[in-house]
C-alpha cells in the first residue's frame, strides 16, 4: 500500500496507466474465454444482464440487502474490537494471555459457525449480520492493537499532563494515534464482513447478492450469475477504494 | 474460561434451559467427534480437504515463487509497479468466482482448487519478490569470493537466507488457503469437511455438525500453532546468524 503511494508520487503516470493496462487485458481475456466455452457469458450480456438487474430492481434491492447487513455487521463489530483491543493493549496481562487466542481465532475458517448462527437466529438478516461481525471481528481488532502499540508513549504522557480525564486521553490521544492502523482494520474488516455476508446469503438466506447468484446458479442462467458476480466484486472494490481513499488523505 | 464456558454449555444443556436441537451438549458432541474419527466416510472427507488444500497451495507456491523470483531480479520501478498492483488485487473476494467456475468444470475439485491457487499465489509472489530483492549484496559477493557454482550459490546461500523473508507469504497463503477451501466446500461441494457440516445441518444432525466444527476448529489451531512455533525458529536464527 504505501509501496504503490510512493511509487506513484515517483512517477505519476506509470500507476494508472498499468492499472489501465492490466484491466484492458482482463477485459480482452473474459472476451476469449467467453467466446470459448457457453458457460461464461461475454461482457457484453453480462452488462445488458446488469441493465436489466437494475430496471428490474432486483440487482439494487438484492445489493441494498446485502450492504445493509454488511454495514449493521460491521458496525457490531468494530464497537466490540475497539474495546476489545484498548483492553487487550492497556493490560500487558491480558494483552499476553489472549494475543495467541485472538490469532486462533483468526485462523479457523468462520463460514463453518454459520449453521449455528441460522439455528439461533433464523433465515433472517440477524444470522448474516452476526456472521459479518464474527469475521470482520479479527483483522480489525488486530490492526486496532497493532495502532494503539503504536501510540508513542509522550503522546499519552503529554495527555495526561495536561489535565486530560481518562476518556478524554482515550478519545484525543489513542483513538488518533491508532488512526491509520485502524483504517486498515476497517477496510479489512469492511472487505471481510461483505464477503461473509455473500457467502451466508449463498448459502441459505431470505434475501441478498448472494441469494441472486444461488438463484442464478440453480436456473443455469449464465448471464444473470456474472452479472451478480460483477457487481459483488464492484460493491468490494468501491468499498476497498473508498476507505483507501480516506487513508491516503491521512497519510498526507 | 474456555473449560466454564463448555461447563456452563453442559450445565445449561443438562437442565433443559437451552434446545437440545440447537444446542446440543458438549459431553455428547465428544462421543460424536470420538466416533466420526472411526468413520470411513468422514476419513473421505478429511482427506479430499487435504487434498484440496495441497493440490491449490502447491500450485499457488509454485507459480507465486516462480514470477516472484524473476521480478525479484527486475529492475526496481517495474517490481514496484507488479507489487503495487498485486497488493490492490489482494482487495478482491476471488471466492465469488466459484459459481462461474462451478458452472465450467461441473462438480469436482477443479473450482475449488483453482480459487485456492489463486489466493495463495499473491501473497507467495509478494512475499518472494520482496523477499530476495532484499538479500543483501554480501550475500551475493560472498559467493563469488567462495568460487561457488550457481546452484551451489542458489541451494547454500539464497535459499537459506530467503526462508526467514518468504516464510511469512507461505503461511498467509495457508491459512488462506485453508480457510478458502473449508468455505467453498461448505456452500457447495459433494465432499469434504466443509461440505459434512452443511450436510449434517440440512439433515438436522446435529451432534454430527458440532462433531465436524470441533474437529475443523482444532485442525486450525494444531496448523496455525504449528506455523507460528517455526515462523518463530526461523526469526531466531535470521536474528542469531
Amino acid at each position: 500500500m504505501s509501496l504503490s503511494v510512493s511509487l506513484s508520487r515517483r512517477v505519476p503516470w506509470q500507476g494508472p496507466l498499468l492499472g489501465t493496462g492490466v484491466a484492458i487485458a482482463a477485459l480482452l481475456l473474459w472476451l476469449l474465454v467467453s467466446s470459448l466455452t457457453p458457460y461464461i457469458a461475454s461482457p457484453g450480456s453480462t452488462l445488458s444482464a446488469i441493465a436489466e438487474g437494475v430496471r428490474s430492481g432486483f440487482l439494487t434491492s438484492a445489493a441494498r440487502a446485502s450492504l445493509s447487513a454488511t454495514l449493521a455487521g460491521f458496525a457490531l463489530a468494530s464497537a466490540v474490537s475497539l474495546g476489545l483491543s484498548y483492553m487487550l493493549a492497556a493490560n500487558s496481562f491480558l494483552g499476553k494471555v489472549f494475543t495467541p487466542v485472538l490469532h486462533s481465532y483468526g485462523s479457523l475458517p468462520h463460514i463453518i459457525f454459520l449453521p449455528i448462527l441460522l439455528m439461533v437466529f433464523g433465515t433472517g438478516t440477524s444470522s448474516k449480520v452476526a456472521m459479518a461481525a464474527l469475521v470482520a471481528v479479527f483483522p480489525m481488532t488486530v490492526n486496532m492493537i497493532g495502532g494503539l502499540a503504536a501510540v508513542p508513549r509522550t503522546w499519552l504522557k503529554m495527555g495526561r499532563v495536561s489535565g486530560g480525564s481518562r476518556l478524554r486521553v482515550i478519545a484525543k490521544v489513542h483513538v488518533r494515534g491508532a488512526l491509520p492502523s485502524m483504517l486498515v482494520g476497517l477496510r479489512l474488516g469492511f472487505g471481510s464482513a461483505f464477503l461473509a455476508v455473500v457467502i451466508s446469503e449463498f448459502f441459505g438466506s431470505d434475501s441478498g447478492l448472494g441469494v441472486a447468484m444461488a438463484a442464478a446458479y440453480g436456473s443455469l442462467d449464465y448471464a444473470k450469475l456474472s452479472a451478480v458476480v460483477v457487481m459483488t466484486l464492484l460493491i468490494s472494490l468501491l468499498g476497498n477504494s473508498v476507505i483507501r481513499l480516506v487513508e491516503r488523505r491521512l497519510d498526507t | 474460561m474456555l473449560l466454564g464456558l463448555v461447563a456452563a454449555w453442559e450445565v445449561a444443556g443438562r437442565a433443559g434451559a437451552l434446545d437440545p436441537l440447537t444446542w446440543s451438549r458438549p459431553s455428547v458432541i465428544g462421543l460424536e467427534a470420538g466416533r466420526l474419527v472411526n468413520e470411513t466416510e468422514f476419513i473421505w472427507d478429511v482427506e479430499s480437504s487435504i487434498l484440496n488444500i495441497a493440490y491449490g497451495f502447491s500450485v499457488g507456491v509454485a507459480a507465486g515463487a516462480l514470477v516472484g523470483a524473476t521480478f525479484s531480479r527486475a529492475p526496481t520501478a517495474i517490481r514496484g509497479s507488479l507489487l503495487g498492483w498485486l497488493a490492490a488485487v489482494q482487495g478482491i473476494p476471488f471466492i465469488v468466482f466459484y459459481p462461474v467456475l462451478l458452472t465450467v468444470f461441473g462438480l469436482t475439485r477443479m473450482p475449488i482448487v483453482s480459487i485456492v491457487a489463486l489466493v495463495v499465489f499473491i501473497p507467495v509472489t509478494l512475499s518472494v519478490a520482496i523477499g530476495l530483492s532484499s538479500i543483501s549484496n554480501e550475500y551475493l559477493r560472498l559467493s563469488r569470493v567462495l568460487l561457488l557454482s550457481r546452484r551451489q550459490a542458489i541451494l547454500k546461500i539464497y535459499l537459506p537466507a530467503a526462508v526467514p523473508l518468504v516464510f511469512p507469504g507461505l503461511r498467509l497463503g495457508f491459512s488462506l488457503a485453508l480457510i478458502s477451501t473449508i468455505g467453498m466446500e461448505f456452500i457447495v461441494a459433494s465432499k469434504g469437511l466443509g461440505y459434512r457440516v452443511a450436510e449434517s445441518y440440512h439433515a438436522f444432525a446435529v451432534e454430527q455438525m458440532y462433531a465436524v466444527i470441533v474437529w475443523i476448529c482444532a485442525g486450525a489451531v494444531v496448523v496455525n500453532s504449528l506455523l507460528s512455533w517455526i515462523e518463530g525458529r526461523l526469526r531466531q536464527d535470521a536474528v542469531t546468524t
